[in-house]
């Protein structure tokens, strides 16, 4: 009976509790971030104006794209392997490699920004963008590994349900929290100008 | 069971696709249209990550709250910020 949408038991984290202390550290981090990004961009609008114009929508849109995709196979992956305890590692698999459009389009950016003379030292703008993107970018790559190096130990393991299951909703837990991220830098950068 | 949830999980996922085109393009003219059309874009489709995807909707009060919270907070700083260069 059990479905993405609805949970047996009362109280129930996905995944293992550790995790989620590390999963709010990092949500945090994230939040002071974008909480400087939004002070500074009040105390230098003309220069935050003309950065984000530099930005390419289209970038920001197939980046969300793939993630949004990537959190949907990875949910489904969750929920395949709760009800049919196999076959879902290509899930896990599919959504590493939505993980990897965002790369190259994320390493494509970066690319044209910097040829066009952009760098982490040009100015404030250019230092929040490429810092605060960047370290969402070792969280994407950091995510792929995590869901390759899990779909690979799923298919070999002889662990029992619970203990794939466990395993499965923590991995997905860290991928959804750096797509939840990417929500919020979506606007800031590539909408909001 | 599994289909139906598949359903859902697949219309949260396209809606989800389009809120994002949506904004981008019919993008309005008038910033504060746009302002709000983002914060409701990103807030709708962060409440059905955390509610949905990330299977919260069971989970201890006090971590949903943290998780909606970071989401309304930041969403609403950055899009109040981008209204005040008006």
């Amino acid at each position: 009976m059990n479905s993405p949408l609805t949970l047996s038991g009362k109280d129930k984290i996905p995944g293992d509790i550790a995790l989620w202390f590390f999963l709010c550290a990092e949500l945090a981090v994230f939040g002071l971030l974008i909480a400087g990004f939004s002070l500074v961009r009040l105390r230098q609008p003309e220069m935050f104006q003309a950065g984000l114009q530099e930005l390419h929508v289209s970038a920001g849109v197939i980046n969300t794209m793939a993630l949004l995709t990537g959190s949907y196979l990875v949910a489904t992956g969750v929920n395949k392997l709760r009800i049919q305890g196999d076959g879902c590692a290509r899930y896990f698999f599919a959504a590493s490699g939505c993980g990897m459009i965002y790369v190259i389009s994320k390493v494509s950016e970066y690319q044209t920004l910097y040829s066009n003379g952009y760098s982490l030292h040009y100015d404030i703008f250019f230092g929040f963008y490429f810092f605060t993107t960047f370290f969402h970018f070792l969280h994407v790559l950091a995510g792929m590994m995590i869901l390759i190096i899990l779909g690979r130990w799923l298919k070999k393991t002889d662990s029992d349900d619970e203990q794939k299951l466990k395993a499965a909703e923590s991995a997905a837990s860290y991928w959804h929290m750096v797509d939840l991220v990417w929500i919020v830098l979506f606007p800031a950068l590539y909408v909001l100008r | 069971m599994s289909s139906m949830a598949g359903t859902s999980l697949k219309t949260l996922w396209l809606l989800m696709l389009l809120l994002t085109l949506a904004v981008v393009l019919r993008k309005p003219e008038h910033l504060i249209l746009l302002a709000v059309a983002a914060w409701f874009a990103a807030l709708i489709k962060g409440i059905w990550i955390i509610r949905y995807f990330m299977e919260m909707k069971q989970a201890p009060l006090f971590l949903q709250r943290i998780l909606y919270g970071w989401l309304i907070i930041t969403i609403s700083a950055v899009t109040l910020t981008a209204i005040w260069q008006l």
